[in-house]
């Protein structure tokens, strides 16, 4: 099956006055139609960069190589006018903060409504209608009387609740949830991931989900994308990826998540060190200076590791992947020794 | 919102009463003698014993407090008292004179808002280029020249080179004065009252204009910066209804409070433009009355001008909970 979006080689730099900042430096993956895909990484490893960059709303100051296809069309080369109709319509975002993201002064509905309006040829009435719906979807009581309040009269998962509806309510094929959960309480971020992908299922929308948070993928995606400093270091299904990780990257995230079903009493173990700077940043691997595993003579210090097939439909960019696999060295990775 | 407004109305008298009773008491403590005003002048000096009998029998030999209670009585009747030197009546300086500074304030402040905002939105959407660039060097250019110049260049050009090189008539504007004095709907000018109106106007709104472009632009590029702005983009909204729908509405808090702040020194503190152009508007009177020490006239047209601000900061207050719902007015509800 032909992937709905596939992005190749999405290079994204920003200039400022240090010099360029590569947050993103050739990026790959695909998502297919319907499907799941996460994006992992910590803050400043460009993956809310790679999700913005898909619908051109980075600031003019950015500069986008590579290509972005979507459906067959080549979206960094559509015009603005053909961005604005996609944008919405046919791949819609949900953002971090739905505080902060929908609008202060504007009543919910009217924000809803303002985005059918804007893709779709209804009247006002059939367009507050259509926010009423999409409010009863994503489960907030008494929609009617909700519609017509304003943002600060919701409660936090009131809110994205409402973001979801916003991003579905032009029935999109593409979805990107840029840490939909992160600004929530924890009692509710489960409540609100499980509608995000119960409504997505429902209506086979893909969905690009963007987190740092390694616990919330495991439960719902279908495909799982590592990022590292911009790159993409590790990508494959979720049970490849967790079971039998090929990154020492990722077996260090791994190892610093509590599980439920190993030794309880065994001890997180973080990362050592600190992501790296995009404005300079490591040469060689650039998980290298932090790599428990990384090595001279691998090539490791200076040479950049491809993103190569390691297991069928896993990939991983590292150079000593082959044999970490072959000793199971990674899956000791945080285990005592 | 009703109760809001009427308790802001109260709110006000309360004010127009603590001001003028401020201003009563700090300009009796000048050095004054109605007396040798009314029974002489400035610079003839009249006999004191005729002097003293006029300062008694107009009471102002009379406590201080009691003095403040006949003026507070009457001005509670809404007779503003008359002025010491001419005996004209201060509620019919005020008839004659605030229309005029209404009028001129208003459309001023039409100028203000049209182009201050409409250059301050430019400015910011091309951040940095030729026309962000060319509004900021006018900007501060104007308000860095004097009224008083601004207004004298304009009346050389308009008012004087014109009609020596025989200019076509629509480029001549009579320089001084303020014309037939006609109006449809009392605010709109007759086609020659605007030649009377268009140059004090200009001149009077070239200041605050440059100053809310200014003020327009940084607000709006803290509003695009806005997460909001970002999903309203990522809605699919076009670049145009992003702008209008999304970021102004809610760059315009500052903009409306100096808007507001504006309207009340358009009309009462246009001095130097009143000045310039020799208009019989209520600041230059209250300069004039204050350096002749004819207290009623200052004391009654400052009252008019804080009424003006009054009712101006109402209306800007007003405003806010139109453009940010997140404002209560007056804690209604908590």
């Amino acid at each position: 099956m032909d992937p709905l979006l596939d992005v190749k080689g999405l290079t994204v730099g920003f200039g400022t006055d240090d010099g360029v900042v590569q947050a993103v430096r050739g990026v790959d993956f695909e998502v297919r139609s319907g499907e799941i895909l996460a994006i992992v990484g910590e803050s400043g490893s460009g993956k809310s960069v790679t999700a913005m960059s898909l619908l051109k709303l980075l600031p003019p100051s950015a500069t986008i190589e590579g290509s972005v296809d979507w459906a067959g069309e080549s979206l960094l080369d559509a015009s603005e006018q053909r961005m604005q109709a996609v944008r919405g319509n046919e791949i819609a975002m949900i953002f971090q903060d739905p505080l902060s993201a929908l609008n202060p002064v504007y009543k919910v509905g009217q924000q809803i409504a303002e985005m059918v309006h804007s893709h779709r040829k209804v009247s006002k009435a059939d367009a507050r209608a259509r926010a009423v719906e999409m409010l009863t979807q994503v489960g907030i009581p008494q929609p009617e009387k909700r519609v017509n309040q304003f943002p600060h009269e919701f409660s936090g998962g009131m809110r994205q609740r409402a973001m979801i509806a916003m991003g579905l309510s032009c029935e999109p094929r593409l979805i990107v949830a840029d840490e939909p959960t992160t600004a929530l309480d924890v009692t509710v971020q489960a409540q609100v991931l499980d509608l995000l992908v119960d409504l997505c299922h429902r209506l086979s929308t893909a969905v690009i989900l963007i987190t740092h948070d390694l616990g919330v993928v495991a439960g719902i995606a279908d495909r799982v994308t590592v990022m590292y400093a911009g790159r993409v270091v590790e990508s494959g299904s979720v049970d490849d990826v967790f079971d039998a990780t090929a990154h020492p990257y990722t077996a260090g995230l791994l190892s610093s998540l509590p599980r439920l079903d190993g030794d309880v009493a065994a001890p997180l173990v973080p990362i050592a060190g600190q992501p790296p700077s995009m404005l300079n940043p490591p040469s060689g691997c650039s998980f290298h200076p932090r790599c428990p595993f990384a090595k001279e003579e691998a090539g490791c210090m200076t040479i950049v590791p491809t993103l190569d097939e390691r297991r069928p439909g896993q990939l991983s960019a590292c150079h000593r992947a082959p044999e970490l696999i072959e000793t199971g060295a990674l899956l000791r990775v945080g285990a005592p020794a | 919102m009703i109760s809001y407004i009427l308790r802001r109305m109260l709110q006000l008298v309360f004010v127009l009463w603590a001001g003028a009773t401020l201003l009563f008491f700090l300009l009796f403590t000048l050095p004054n003698s109605p007396g040798e005003l009314i029974a002489g002048g400035a610079n003839r000096s009249a006999n004191p014993v005729v002097v003293k009998n006029v300062n008694h029998k107009l009471g102002f030999d009379r406590p201080i407090y009691v003095q403040y209670g006949k003026f507070m009585a009457r001005t509670v009747r809404g007779d503003l008292g008359e002025s010491y030197r001419t005996h004209e009546k201060v509620n019919d300086i005020l008839k004659e004179r605030a229309p005029l500074s209404l009028r001129i304030a208003f459309w001023a402040i039409v100028i203000e808002i049209l182009v201050g905002v409409s250059s301050g939105v430019l400015s910011a959407r091309r951040r940095n280029s030729f026309a962000d660039t060319a509004t900021t060097l006018v900007a501060v250019v104007a308000s860095a020249i004097p009224v008083f110049v601004l207004a004298y260049l304009m009346k050389q050009v308009t008012g004087v080179y014109a009609y020596q090189h025989n200019w076509p008539g629509w480029m001549r504007f009579p320089a001084l004065g303020f014309g037939p004095n006609e109006w449809y709907l009392w605010i709109i000018p007759s086609w020659e009252q605007l030649r009377y109106l268009a140059q004090p106007v200009i001149v009077l709104a070239s200041v605050s204009t440059a100053i809310l472009a200014r003020i327009t632009r940084t607000s709006m590029l803290e509003s695009l910066r806005l997460d909001h702005v970002r999903t309203a983009r990522a809605k699919g909204l076009s670049e145009k209804k992003v702008i209008r729908r999304h970021v102004l509405r809610n760059a315009m808090i500052p903009v409306v409070t100096i808007i507001g702040i504006d309207f009340g020194t358009a009309a009462g503190a246009a001095i130097l433009t009143e000045f310039s152009f020799n208009l019989p508007g209520v600041g230059s009177k209250i300069v004039t009355a204050a350096s002749q020490r004819d207290l009623p006239i200052v004391l009654g047209l400052s009252i008019f001008v804080m009424a003006v601000y009054g009712v101006a900061s109402l209306l800007v207050d007003i405003s806010y909970a139109f453009l940010d719902p997140r404002i209560r007015l007056g804690g209604e509800d908590g």
